[in-house]
């Protein structure tokens, strides 16, 4: 049996209208052990959500392999299974959605939102014994079951989020794939999603993807963080590693530029020139080499390869061994 | 303080919302003061009514909005109170645009699509600096290049579909700063933008000012950035300030239950990791038909029964520059974290 | 103990708020457009009158009186020589003018008839079903009661507008029936499917509304042959109004399909593995049902005034079916209109009952989105 529940492997996708053909996602690979969160982050057209629902085959990926270990033991690539295999795995593999008001249909009842699901995959189950689930799942989630059949418009951002979780929740998944799930949300909400979803995962062993431009959020509750870039993985490492020694220049930039909550703090940013380029209209050579400082020759030709530096450290720089990179150190408020 | 001259002083601000299903109190006394050259941050959450106070002070707000109360502004002509100036008049249109400024979060939606960037920008020149076209497109081309637009005689004549978003909060900023004004209200303006451009951006408002000699009032819920560019802080609830002071004080010593809660639930980058945030239990209620006494009460866990849902708490001195108003400070009854879920 | 009781009628309000679905929201926002409620009533008093038609009218379609040829409207009198004598009519003679030569109805004090309520007058079948002859008033043997004046046939003109807004009232929502379902499945179709079968339906659709109304419909009715039986030519008269409403329709729905798809809870009813057929129905249908109900209601009256302007011009109802654009055919002459304007009251009925539709559309449309 696979150590990975989860690894995707050269990962495409693409957009073709036209002429123009836009890279969304390109040749992304990681894996994932049982329980662990992975965090994605990058900023706008890194392509992260892209890659989310690819994962989930929400949108059809261009090419590459999810291969998923399932509740039986046995290794499937979920992008390339029947329908029937499909409909069978796909109760274990879900998700939960960035933006509170359009991830609920605004005319169901929330316990028809939280029991959809059930009806989808256990037609033979009664109405009540769903409606004690849907019960089980709110509390789980902190709501008040006796709300159940109110509709959405009677909740604020945070509890929509909470009846998002319980809906992902309610087929028992093992994956749970969360796009940017606390960037709506003031910051006080945010903490307490955040903790729920950290309970959760002790209490059902649940692995997360947690995708977010977010950094702040990503350190806490990721196990391992994967940066992109334009579509691409420019670093792959666990978390304190990524945090501390970042072997991308990208990745220092990224680290450099967000502002840290200690007024104390003496910030001493590397300027990043310029600003993301096109994705429908790539630089040649590394994409990011437009706009980095440790740019030579070579990075403006050639697309450098993503490989194993350290172990578990993956990262897609020509002159990853030799750069000195600086990252936060864990002490408390001092100049980098 | 001494020898800091005041620029802007709140005093006892409401602001009255009515709506089909009663009266929005959505700001219910709110004071506070920028001195020349500083930075106060004002922090809340959504529904704390920090927009529309923004919007107060250079009055631009709704219609349906009853207020009352004093906006103190040291004008070019003298102390004003901005409130009592005549919506319409000459005198507000003086300060607005000129020596007061605003920028918003999304600069997409804050230029028309039908004009150029350099002719919107080049409106506030005209209107309070000179009316010569020459001279003045000069001007607002030099404010594009100090706000770091490149090729700015160029973009001059672009539309704002081709610019960027990082570009277009510059070109945002150029528009509030090319009259100098004395005073700059920030409304969430990095929040909508990538992280790197975000950077940039904050930089660049530390940058003008610092040139500029400028206040500048600088409303978000974002914590880290508040800690980067924010000299004093202004902590709003629900309509009220429940804590003021310098912003190592806020960050380091919060004494209102609602500024601590707020400090712990945001993990702060580069730090080891805590194993729950701090967060506050439940929502923010409606600003409607809200009963007597403190506003926090029903999520406050240092509540006195008996105290603090019978009468509003009164602002209290806890430290130099540092106001709280709670009961349970003022009774030195709250001490320790927030109340963890 | 104020205070609890303003607070427990807030709670209600709240709970009733949180517990309203969306047509319970939809409801309580028309109803607080009075124009809209107030033409709902209007329009349920027309149907009404409509449904009732064959009762309510004194007399049928057929029945006329040579004597009474473009008579003016009868007066209805109390009092005679100071006498309460109850609601009655005097007789109605023709005189010649003597100057103009110009023929004058003027009333014969001689004659009394007074009206009788719930007499027997011709038979007919109430809602197509029960046969009677029970007539709501009518006036005693030998007079005649001309509520809005008599046609060049001799024939009442209020018995003929009553019956004639059956027909006014009820091909629009035949054809709009019509619409409703071949909007929703092409439109539907459209935007589901997307792609090349988007391209071609919306092309058509394109094409269609570009086409001229009169002279389509000119062009379609002209190919009815004259013999068909008045129920028929009736029939196809609606098929061809809805023939180009159901565009519009379609349009709605299409585009309606297409911004839904895109919604999260499309995508998350999908990762749940719902099946497409059941996304269609129980997510997007009633995503896109209100506007298609606004729309509807606001295409009739594009619909009453089809079939009138087809009617008018001859090409639609023909006698003795009567509509009220056969009704107004009368009123095209010049001569016609200057010596007898209540010919033009069929007029002011589709103006009031278009106006009632359009306002009643308006305040579904305000209502339609309670979510914004």
């Amino acid at each position: 049996m696979s150590e990975y529940i989860l690894e995707v492997k050269n990962l495409y996708k693409e957009y073709t209208s036209k002429k123009i053909t836009v890279k969304a996602v390109t040749d992304i690979s990681f894996s994932i052990k049982k329980g662990e969160t992975v965090g994605i982050v990058g900023e706008s057209g890194c392509g992260k959500t892209t890659l989310g629902r690819c994962i989930v085959r929400g949108i059809p990926a261009t090419r590459g392999q999810v291969l998923y270990t399932a509740e039986d033991g046995v290794t499937y690539d979920f992008l390339s299974i029947d329908k029937k295999k499909l409909k069978e795995l796909r109760k274990e593999i879900q998700m939960i959605f960035q933006d509170p008001y359009s991830s609920l249909d605004p005319r169901m009842t929330v316990l028809d939102i939280i029991t959809e699901p059930l009806k989808a995959n256990f037609p033979k189950m009664k109405r009540s014994e769903m409606e004690v689930r849907a019960s089980e799942m709110a509390l789980k989630v902190g709501l008040n079951p006796s709300y159940l059949k109110r509709y959405p418009h009677a909740f604020s951002g945070g509890q929509r989020q909470r009846i998002g979780i319980a809906r992902a929740l309610v087929l028992n998944p093992r994956v749970i794939v969360c796009d940017e799930p606390v960037s709506a949300l003031d910051v006080s909400i945010q903490a307490q999603v955040i903790n729920l979803l950290k309970d959760l995962q002790k209490e059902f062993g649940l692995t997360y993807i947690f995708i977010s431009h977010d950094l702040s959020v990503v350190e806490h509750i990721s196990d391992k963080v994967g940066v992109m870039y334009l579509g691409k993985m420019v670093e792959f490492a666990e978390t304190e590693a990524l945090f501390s020694k970042p072997l991308h220049p990208y990745t220092e930039a990224l680290l450099s530029s967000v502002p840290v909550a200690d007024p104390t703090y003496k910030m001493n940013r590397i300027p990043l020139r310029g600003e993301i380029p096109n994705p429908a209209n790539p630089p040649s050579g590394c994409y990011f080499h437009e706009r980095c400082s440790y740019c030579i020759d070579i990075c403006k030709k050639d697309a450098p390869e993503y490989r194993e530096i350290e172990e578990g450290h993956f990262v897609a720089c020509h002159r990853a061994e030799e750069l000195k990179l600086k990252g936060f150190t864990y002490d408390e408020p001092e100049a980098i | 303080m001494d020898g800091k001259e005041t620029i802007v002083k709140v005093n006892n601000l409401h602001i009255n919302i009515s709506m089909d299903e009663g009266i929005l109190t959505a700001v219910r006394g709110v004071s506070f003061h920028i001195d020349r050259g500083e930075t106060l941050g004002l922090v809340g959450e959504s529904g704390c009514g920090k927009s529309l106070t923004c919007k107060a002070i250079l009055a631009i707000n709704d219609r349906k909005c009853s207020t009352s109360g004093e906006i103190l502004f040291n004008s070019d002509e003298g102390e004003v109170d901005i409130l009592k100036l005549p919506p319409k008049g000459q005198e507000i249109r003086n300060i607005r645009g000129k020596q007061i400024s605003m920028i918003f979060q999304e600069p997409m939606v804050c230029f028309s699509p039908l004009y150029t960037i350099g002719d919107q920008i080049n409106e506030c020149t005209r209107l309070h600096i000179t009316k010569d076209k020459k001279k003045s497109r000069e001007i607002t081309i030099d404010m594009m290049k100090k706000v770091g637009i490149a090729n700015a005689e160029k973009r001059y004549d672009q539309y704002p579909h081709e610019f960027s978003g990082g570009m277009l909060q510059r070109a945002l900023i150029a528009m509030a700063l090319v009259c100098r004004p004395k005073l700059l209200i920030a409304d969430e303006p990095t929040t909508a933008l990538d992280v790197t451009i975000q950077a940039q951006i904050l930089e660049l408002i530390k940058e003008l000012q610092k040139e500029l000699k400028m206040s500048v009032l600088f409303v978000t819920h974002d914590l880290g950035t508040v800690a980067r560019m924010c000299d004093r802080v202004a902590v709003m609830y629900l309509g009220k300030i429940v804590e003021t002071g310098p912003v190592e004080e806020i960050y380091f010593n919060p004494r209102h239950p609602y500024t601590k809660g707020l400090i712990g639930s945001v993990h702060k980058i580069g730090s080891k990791r805590k194993e729950r945030l701090e967060s506050i239990e439940g929502t923010v209620p409606l600003a409607m038909n809200l009963p007597p006494g403190c506003g926090f009460y029903d999520r406050c866990h240092c509540r006195i029964d008996g105290v603090c849902n019978v009468k509003d708490p009164e602002p209290v001195e806890v430290g130099p520059g540092h106001i709280v108003s709670c009961h349970a400070v003022e009774r030195k009854t709250c001490e320790g974290g927030a109340n963890i879920e | 103990m104020v205070l609890q009781d303003v607070k427990d009628k807030n709670k209600i309000k709240e709970e009733e708020y949180y517990l309203a679905s969306q047509w319970t929201l939809m409801r309580r926002k028309f109803r607080k457009h009075k124009l809209a409620m107030a033409s709902l009533w209007v329009l349920g008093f027309l149907y009404f009158v409509a449904l009732f038609g064959n009762f309510l009218a004194p007399y049928n379609l057929v029945s006329y009186n040579s004597k009474v040829v473009n008579a003016p409207p009868t007066k209805i009198h109390l009092f005679h020589e100071g006498k309460y004598v109850g609601p009655f009519v005097y007789g109605i003679k023709m005189e010649r003018d003597p100057v103009t030569k110009r023929k004058n109805y003027v009333e014969n004090k001689d004659e009394i008839y007074k009206i009788k309520w719930f007499t027997r007058g011709s038979e007919y079948k109430l809602f197509g079903l029960f046969k009677t002859d029970i007539h709501l008033f009518g006036v005693e043997e030998g007079g005649v009661i001309l509520l809005f004046g008599a046609d060049s046939m001799g024939r009442d003109l209020f018995s003929r507008m009553i019956l004639g807004s059956q027909v006014s009232l009820t091909v629009p929502f035949a054809g709009a029936l019509i619409s409703f379902v071949l909007g929703i499945i092409i439109g539907g179709i459209a935007g589901y499917f997307g792609g090349a079968i988007d391209t071609v339906i919306s092309r058509v659709i394109e094409v269609l509304s570009a086409l001229p109304t009169i002279p389509l419909w000119m062009a379609l009715s002209a190919s009815i042959p004259p013999d068909i039986p008045v129920v028929r030519v009736y029939l196809y008269i609606t098929i061809i109004v809805s023939f180009i409403s159901w565009t519009g329709l379609a349009r709605i729905v299409r585009g309606k399909f297409i911004s839904l798809r895109k919604e999260d809870y499309i995508m998350a009813a999908q990762i749940a593995g719902v099946s497409n057929w059941k996304i269609i129905i129980k997510h997007l249908v009633p995503g896109f049902m209100s506007y298609l109900i606004v729309s509807l209601t606001l295409s009739i009256p594009g619909m009453i005034i089809g079939e009138t302007s087809m009617s008018f011009l001859g090409l639609g109802i023909r006698s003795p079916a009567t509509s009220w654009g056969v009704l107004l055919q009368e009123a095209q002459e010049i001569t016609s209109i200057a010596m007898h304007p209540w010919k033009l009251i069929p007029l002011f009925a589709v103006i009031i009952t278009v106006l009632a539709f359009n306002f009643v559309g308006d305040g579904l449309r305000d209502a339609a989105d309670p979510y914004k």
